[in-house]
């Protein structure tokens, strides 16, 4: 592996942001949202579409403003980009123009100056083998097929050795083989290296599969709803079965509930029947 | 139960295998193929030849000073070439081409990346560029000759102000389209601002800048031979100027001929410059080869 470092830690405290509409109306798209990442944790950020949880991964990132509450990364302030991070985009996002090896030295730019020449062939590399690409290193990303465009835009984001991995729905637009064949590779790179990895996914099987905690948000305002640890062993291989014993589907049940509830409130009176008190939801999480 | 039916049904349907049906898969196919592919090459040479036969016999019963001959063009041709007409007037008209054009490509990546980084910048320059893109510029071409005289400036200057727009507009366009996720991986990468620029959002554009540059071409051949017409009465322009006055017209054709030489040669450069300098352009237009 390349220099391992701990992970981050990330602390979300009170954090509201409000798009501006005409009128001098504001539309609330996130409201009090309170997290609290560990270093080394894998933590997924599990909602129905449009709760906030790309915005607010883009606000852990650096690249997206908010406008209450708190977002620090090891006890500093998010103030553009933090050091160290690897981010992982829902389409990949290489550049058209560069070949995988070239897409993946992009993720080296930061600690470049501290590199020889020869040193950062070998991390992009030794990257592009974990990621099974070394066959494909001098392709160009249009010569790739999804799943590959994606290995390449994970090796880019953990070539470095990110203290901090963030990855916005990175499997969404992927089959399903290929997105099974991803999210293990995952589980082995992350949890060999500690590295902080949040992640965003509608896939309530994938959040089970991959994390430790998984924050359920709800929608409009997006908030963090409840918190699920999740206590299966590791490593967790499909093959082995293990995700399919009755723990696993009770909290991905569990999830899902939580994930359901808030779209059928939004749906309309009829699926809801009595105004959701936060409250007895919690009382429920806790239990489980 | 099911099993025992299906494999009885399957083995005999696969054992004879018509004559036919095996002819049609090996050989027929091939030589079809090869068929439309030898009248893929051969049409359009079969179609110029035709016409050219059209040409030499109507050209031979019309007065020479409406229709030369392509034979007579081609003798005019090789005369032009012999008493050293052509070549001084040909290399004039590349340097007039290339001088204004280059410029062109120069300046209209420069505005065009400034229009496309910067809203400010292309709400203030935007009424212009959709002014001039949309005006004959031909008509200033007096202008010209009161600015900059009758020489190569003037020339250049046409060129120029024909190519730029284009230029300008389609790198702009694609400068702004730069995907948000690849500026995004820009910052999160740490690279500067200057090279978000250079090393993200102009590579982006370079499908549509040379899309640009091909529109660019075409205004600029004409610019350059108008103003070797009207401005200096020099070059291919020229050429074609002063034997169209004197009646020549096969000379007059040769002429426009070579005019039409420079467009092919410059085009082709053009693209052998994408293809060697920016390979991974080549997925759009791969599909035509």
């Amino acid at each position: 592996m390349t220099a391992t470092q701990p992970g981050a830690a990330i602390d979300i405290v009170a954090v509201g942001k409000l798009y501006a509409q005409r009128r001098g109306t504001a539309n609330v798209a996130l409201r009090n949202v309170n997290l609290r990442v560990q270093s080394g944790e894998f933590v997924s950020l599990v909602g129905a579409s449009g709760c906030g949880k790309t915005s607010l991964i883009r606000m852990v990132g650096g690249l997206a403003p908010y406008n209450a509450g708190s977002i620090s990364i090891d006890g500093n302030p998010v103030r553009g980009v933090p050091k160290r991070l690897g981010f992982v985009f829902q389409d990949a996002a290489l550049m058209p123009w560069k070949t995988v090896r070239d897409n993946v030295t992009m993720g080296l730019n930061e600690i470049a100056k501290t590199l020889s020449k020869q040193e950062s062939r070998a991390k992009v590399a030794e990257q592009l083998e974990l990621v099974g690409l070394t066959k494909y290193a001098d392709y160009y990303p249009r010569q790739l097929s999804g799943g590959m465009k994606q290995r390449a835009g994970l090796a880019r984001a953990l070539v470095s050795g990110p203290s901090l991995l963030l990855m916005d729905e990175p499997f969404g637009a992927l089959d399903a083989f290929t997105r099974l064949r991803l999210q293990e590779e995952l589980a082995l790179i992350v949890s060999k290296a500690n590295t902080t990895t949040l992640f965003v996914t509608h896939d309530v099987d994938e959040a089970v599969f991959l994390s430790d905690r998984i924050a359920v948000m709800s929608a409009s305002p997006g908030t963090v709803k409840e918190i699920v640890s999740v206590d299966l062993p590791r490593p967790r291989l499909r093959r082995q079965g293990l995700l399919d014993n009755r723990r696993a589907a009770e909290l991905r049940d569990h999830v899902l509930r939580l994930v359901m509830e808030d779209q059928d409130g939004k749906l309309g009176p009829s699926t809801a029947a009595a105004p959701e008190q936060p409250g007895m939801l919690d009382a429920g999480a806790t239990a489980s | 139960m099911a099993h025992p039916t299906i494999d009885k049904s399957a083995t005999p349907a696969a054992e004879p295998i018509p004559d036919e049906t095996r002819a049609w898969e090996t050989s027929s196919t091939s030589t079809v193929w090869d068929r439309v592919r030898r009248l893929g090459v051969l049409l359009p040479l079969l179609s110029v030849i035709v016409f050219l036969g059209i040409w030499q016999v109507v050209g031979g019963h019309v007065d020479p000073i409406l229709l030369a001959t392509p034979i007579n063009v081609a003798k005019a041709f090789w005369d032009l070439l012999k008493t050293g007409q052509l070549g001084p007037a040909f290399a004039t008209a590349m340097g007039d081409l290339a001088t204004g054009y280059a410029l062109a490509a120069v300046v209209g990546i420069a505005i065009g990346v400034l229009m496309g980084r910067s809203p400010i910048v292309e709400r203030v320059l935007n009424p212009y560029v959709n002014f001039f893109q949309a005006t004959p510029l031909i008509a200033l071409v007096p202008l010209v000759v009161i600015w900059f005289g009758v020489g190569f400036e003037a020339r250049v200057t046409v060129t120029f102000m024909l190519a730029v727009w284009s230029i300008i507009i389609n790198t702009a366009t694609g400068v702004k389209e730069t995907p948000a996720s690849l500026i995004d991986v820009g910052r999160v990468y740490k690279l500067s601002r200057w090279r978000v620029v250079t090393g993200v959002a102009i590579p982006n554009a370079v499908p549509n800048i040379f899309a640009g540059f091909r529109i660019a071409l075409g205004k600029a051949l004409i610019g350059m031979v108008i103003a070797q017409m009207e401005i200096s009465v020099t070059g291919l322009g020229g050429l074609i100027t002063n034997y169209g006055n004197a009646f020549k017209t096969a000379y007059l054709l040769a002429a426009v001929c070579t005019a039409s030489l420079v467009g092919v040669i410059a085009a082709a450069v053009l693209e052998l410059v994408r293809r060697w300098v920016f390979p991974w352009t080549q997925g759009e237009d791969i599909g035509r080869w």
